[in-house]
């Protein structure tokens, strides 16, 4: 039954975007709002603040990615981290971001151990979570890679009540708490992108460094 | 959290054949372990931003092997690479026992279950496997190829193997011997030169390298209990540009052998020509910074043999340094 499936994958064209130049703020197009709108992906370019808890919020700047297959895969992305922090904002009652990660790979344990952190030491956040400089650099068969800044500082830990912590980690502060998180995605047979692994670069690393503003 | 405690360090990056700037060190994960059948790590770590595992730092970078078994080994492994690229940068490798992927699957299910995750994967998938002969592989790729992680995500994270069979995509001898011909490495080249900072019209200039670059190189990936194969890099020669096309400029001499011929008082061919340099005819006062751009490249035949009798010819690695050569001119005045 796999074997179709993985044949299928085997022709599959890498078109990565290899050999960039270092840009700040990853070179992206940071959404100035302009009327034009990625409709397959059900984003508009530009700035959009989303509520995942109250006193959470997500600000996406979405890109102008015109080929609806990368705008999907992105908004996949973006969907995923805002879910996940949700999660967090809710106190794990909300557990939707399950939906966007494909449940038989290693992502799926990253997640729901990223969320769970959080609940098992009663802890909750508030605040604005900047994702920017969203890309696909890489599309290969049925796979994608979609990269995007995250900007933590804005951020703050707070107990299961939404009081600020005393003390806040040093995660949520710079310059540890720019990075560059990515994630490879693969592309449904109903059309939709479902996440199957994570890596990201901390604020050391060279790529990371893209994220710089 | 536990996804932070994978994280190690590293880079990525890499750049083209013949580039002076070349690229990279080849990361070992020797014996890693497969991050697919791997469990959770324990949630001892305060929360974190980031997912997933963490790419190496720095901008050198030769392969790295995530979620792989495979190990490397060799002296071709830490110099200059040419950037070679597997051509199918995922792959898949035997991970587990049917049993032991029930037992993580029934595990992590009760860990996403106590986190209030009742996600509807069916282990029935797994639990039918139990009693089969044969094992899950798992996917594992190259994380320093700009494609290898859309690779591996576009493929299924395992797949069951019944016994004596290779799955579409499955490790073989020669993916083995692509992967050791990417984490190969060559030294970038160290031009000496004599005279070393600045020549003269009609003054040899001899031309070597530095170092123990007459060596081979070569690196062997290992699958452990299953195959290995190697690749070699033999130095073949050196190639000189004078940093002029020009003839009437500057003469080539090109007897080098694999390294070049250091200078030595009175080892001159006789005539005062080096047997391997350039004899610049005209002063650099008209080029660029006022100095000729000499480029050494240094040219190594690549050879991969694998265990089950397999051989292939790649393309010879070149990879270049450059120097900056002023040529003056001495002025005489002959008095009758």
């Amino acid at each position: 039954m796999l074997v179709p499936a993985c044949m299928l994958l085997l022709a599959g064209c890498a078109v990565p975007d290899a050999d960039r130049g270092f840009t700040p703020g990853g070179g992206a197009e940071p959404a100035a709002a302009t009327a034009a709108t990625t409709a397959t992906a059900g984003y508009t370019p530009g700035t959009e603040t989303i509520t995942a808890a109250p006193g959470l919020t997500i600000e996406v700047e979405w890109p102008d990615e015109p080929d609806p297959d990368r705008s999907s895969a992105i908004k996949a992305f973006a969907d995923d981290f805002t879910a996940q922090w949700r999660a967090v904002g809710t106190l794990g009652k909300d557990t939707s971001y399950i939906k966007g990660i494909d449940v038989k790979s290693p992502a799926i344990r990253d997640a729901i151990a990223w969320v769970r952190n959080f609940l098992d030491d009663k802890e909750s956040a508030r605040g604005v979570a900047k994702l920017y400089a969203l890309r696909v650099p890489a599309v290969v068969g049925r796979g994608a890679e979609v990269d995007g800044c995250v900007d933590l500082t804005g951020v703050r830990l707070t107990d299961q009540e939404g009081t600020p912590l005393a003390r806040q980690p040093t995660w949520l502060k710079r310059p540890r708490a720019v990075f560059l998180q990515t994630a490879g995605l693969v592309h449904d047979a109903d059309g939709g992108w479902r996440i199957r692994l994570y890596r990201y670069a901390d604020h050391s690393d060279e790529r990371a460094k893209e994220c710089l503003r | 959290m536990s996804t932070r405690t994978s994280a190690k360090p590293g880079t990525e990056s890499g750049t083209r054949a013949g580039a002076s700037t070349v690229v990279a060190v080849a990361f070992l994960l020797a014996g890693a372990v497969l991050a697919v059948g791997a469990p959770p790590a324990a949630a001892d770590d305060p929360a974190e931003g980031p997912r997933g595992e963490a790419f190496q730092k720095g901008n050198t970078a030769g392969v790295r092997l995530t979620n792989s078994k495979i190990g490397l080994s060799g002296n071709g492994l830490g110099g200059k690479s040419d950037g070679y690229r597997i051509p199918q940068p995922c792959w898949y490798e035997p991970n587990m026992s049917a049993e032991d992927m029930l037992h993580l699957q029934v595990r992590e299910r009760k860990d996403a279950v106590e986190s209030g995750n009742n996600y509807s994967e069916n282990i029935r998938d797994y639990a039918d496997k139990v009693g089969e002969k044969g094992k899950w592989w798992g996917i594992s790729y190259d994380a320093n190829d700009p494609a290898g992680a859309a690779c591996a995500a576009g493929r299924e994270s395992t797949v069951w193997v019944p016994e004596g069979t290779t799955p579409v995509g499955g490790i073989t001898a020669q993916q083995l011997m692509q992967i050791a011909r990417a984490a190969l490495t060559v030294p970038e080249p160290k031009i000496k030169l004599s005279p070393d900072v600045k020549s003269y019209v009609n003054l040899p200039t001899w031309v070597w390298l530095d170092g123990a670059e007459a060596a081979p190189r070569s690196v062997t990936a290992t699958l452990p209990g299953v195959m290995s194969a190697t690749v070699t890099a033999t130095p073949q020669g050196l190639d000189i540009d004078p940093g002029t096309e020009d003839e009437n400029r500057a003469k080539v001499y090109k007897d080098c052998g694999t390294t070049g011929k250091p200078y030595t008082k009175g080892a001159d061919k006789g005539d005062d020509s080096p047997p391997c340099g350039v004899r610049y005819l005209r002063s650099s006062i008209d080029q660029p910074r006022k100095a000729y751009t000499l480029t050494v490249t240094s040219v190594w035949t690549v050879v991969g043999n694998d265990s089950q009798g397999g051989q292939l010819n790649y393309d010879p690695i070149r990879v270049s340094a450059t120097r900056d050569v002023p040529v003056g001119e001495v002025q005489s005045i002959v008095k009758n």
